[in-house]
């Protein structure tokens, strides 16, 4: 049977990460704007346990980081639970793939996850309502926050890091326990 | 690969039940303008607290690095700053004198819709957008304070959005800068009515939004000229400054001309706003904006 107690542990680790992730997201960057350009420190989240934990973890907390920031953005109710989704769900492709210590291919996913979210919301909504300078966008919006959001990366990555090796080990300790 | 007893439910099967509830949500929030529901109170009593305190700690630190003043600077300026007060306390009095003429002349001529007479509640702004694409903010003032949807916000100089989402202590507005806002708008001189809408390339290039559709036949909107909200807006109260002309050219139809506006609020640096606690009322239900 399934252990209840190590399973409760690790979903209120990742919603109070959800948590503070998402008051950073909101509340503490957006005051240190550099270039009118925030960084997506919910991105980092999301990418982060998709390829850290994979599997349907990956998809639930992107949906549900979205969901927050779609009850605090005033646009579509849903958009952002979708786009999130995706970027959970294309991380978690790359569970197999990744092997702890090296920094190069969790910088390269946050990279490559915030531009297709850029890509997302450009063609989602910007294409759609005739916004047909790609360039702009791209040079102006896109790889300035993708920049940002590497940066901040270098610091935010490290929290989701030794949490889910936390995690891993009071996971293993309590199957011992149990044999 | 370990415990493969466990019921695992597969990946993408999940990923597409997921999919397919968000465009649920979507599609219920299109019709509906579900936003959240009971998840919504539940978020609204654990995040705008936290949101509140974080910002204030936020905006002390960004903002103590530019008010490292030494003593000698502060004494200087006090004295500089008492004078001013009371040169301003004399002008206040004229002021107060004018004021009260101006009233008794506005009710004799029955001219009393300013938008300053507007009830209205002040808020903090405790969270700015959730991404760079878009405009919008947090205030601390939801319905238990009056608040709903379409309220019109304003800051000390002029309209700074509307209301599009609320919860118990918090409503997130979206500013008249942002993509997707448009606003029905005259020009204050002549009462002749244009369309006002944000333009994040406009925006990031040069600080203004767009006007356009202004029929402008006799050619006396100039460069300066006041833009206000209009009164056939189905959302905004009429009167509210938006910005002034920068720009104005005319249409390849040569009916109408299109340009720029320069707002008049400050939208980098929104600390505090005012909502106006009244809806515009319309009689009818379409959303004409």
């Amino acid at each position: 049977m399934m252990e209840i107690k190590p399973l409760l542990k690790r979903i209120g680790a990742y919603i109070l990460a959800m948590v503070v992730y998402f008051l950073l997201h909101t509340s503490v960057f957006p005051n240190f704007q550099l270039g009118g350009i925030a960084p997506n420190v919910m991105i980092i989240l999301v990418s982060v346990i998709g390829f850290l934990r994979g599997g349907n973890t990956a998809l639930l907390i992107g949906m549900g980081s979205g969901i927050l920031l779609d009850m605090f953005s005033g646009t579509y109710f849903g958009m952002y639970a979708f786009i999130y989704l995706v970027i959970g769900f294309i991380n978690s492709g790359f569970h197999q793939m990744f092997f702890g210590d090296d920094m190069k291919l969790p910088l390269f996913l946050i990279a490559s996850s915030d531009f297709i979210y850029g890509l997302l919301i450009y063609g989602c909504i910007y294409f759609m309502r005739a916004r047909y300078d790609f360039g702009f966008y791209v040079w102006n919006v896109m790889i300035p926050e993708i920049v940002y959001t590497v940066l901040v990366s270098l610091v935010l990555y490290f929290p989701i890091y030794y949490l889910e090796q936390w995690l891993n080990k009071s996971d293993k300790r309590s199957e011992r326990k149990l044999v | 690969m370990r415990q493969r007893n466990k019921i695992t439910i597969p990946t993408k099967g999940l990923f597409l039940v997921l999919i397919t509830i968000c465009f649920m949500l979507l599609a219920l929030s299109y019709v509906t303008g579900f936003s959240g529901g009971a998840v919504q109170t539940v978020a609204n009593y654990i995040f705008v607290p936290m949101q509140k305190g974080l910002n204030f700690i936020g905006t002390g630190i960004s903002e103590s690095t530019e008010d490292a003043k030494t003593k000698e600077e502060l004494i200087a300026e006090n004295e500089s700053l008492t004078a001013q007060v009371e040169e301003l306390t004399t002008q206040l009095t004229n002021m107060q004198l004018q004021q009260e003429e101006l009233e008794r002349l506005e009710e004799l001529h029955d001219l009393a819709t300013n938008y300053g007479q507007y009830e209205t509640v002040g808020a903090h702004v405790i969270a700015k957008g959730t991404s760079n694409w878009f405009n919008t903010f947090t205030i601390d003032k939801g319905t238990n304070d009056g608040v709903e949807v379409d309220m019109n916000i304003i800051s000390g100089s002029g309209l700074v959005g509307i209301v599009t989402e609320v919860g118990p202590s918090y409503a997130v507005v979206r500013s008249v800068i942002d993509d997707n806002s448009s606003v029905s708008a005259m020009i204050l001189k002549t009462s002749d009515n244009c369309i006002v809408s944000g333009d994040l390339e406009l925006m990031t290039n040069s600080n203004m939004i767009e006007l356009t559709d202004l029929e402008d036949s006799d050619n006396e909107v100039e460069v300066g000229t006041a833009v206000v909200t209009s009164n056939i807006s189905s959302r905004f109260l009429p009167g509210i400054l938006i910005g002034y002309v920068s720009e104005l050219d005319e249409d390849a139809n040569n009916l109408t001309k299109s340009g720029t506006i320069t707002p008049v609020v400050d939208f980098k640096h929104l600390q505090e706003v005012l909502v106006i606690l009244e809806l515009k009322e319309t009689g009818s239900t379409d959303d004409g904006d």
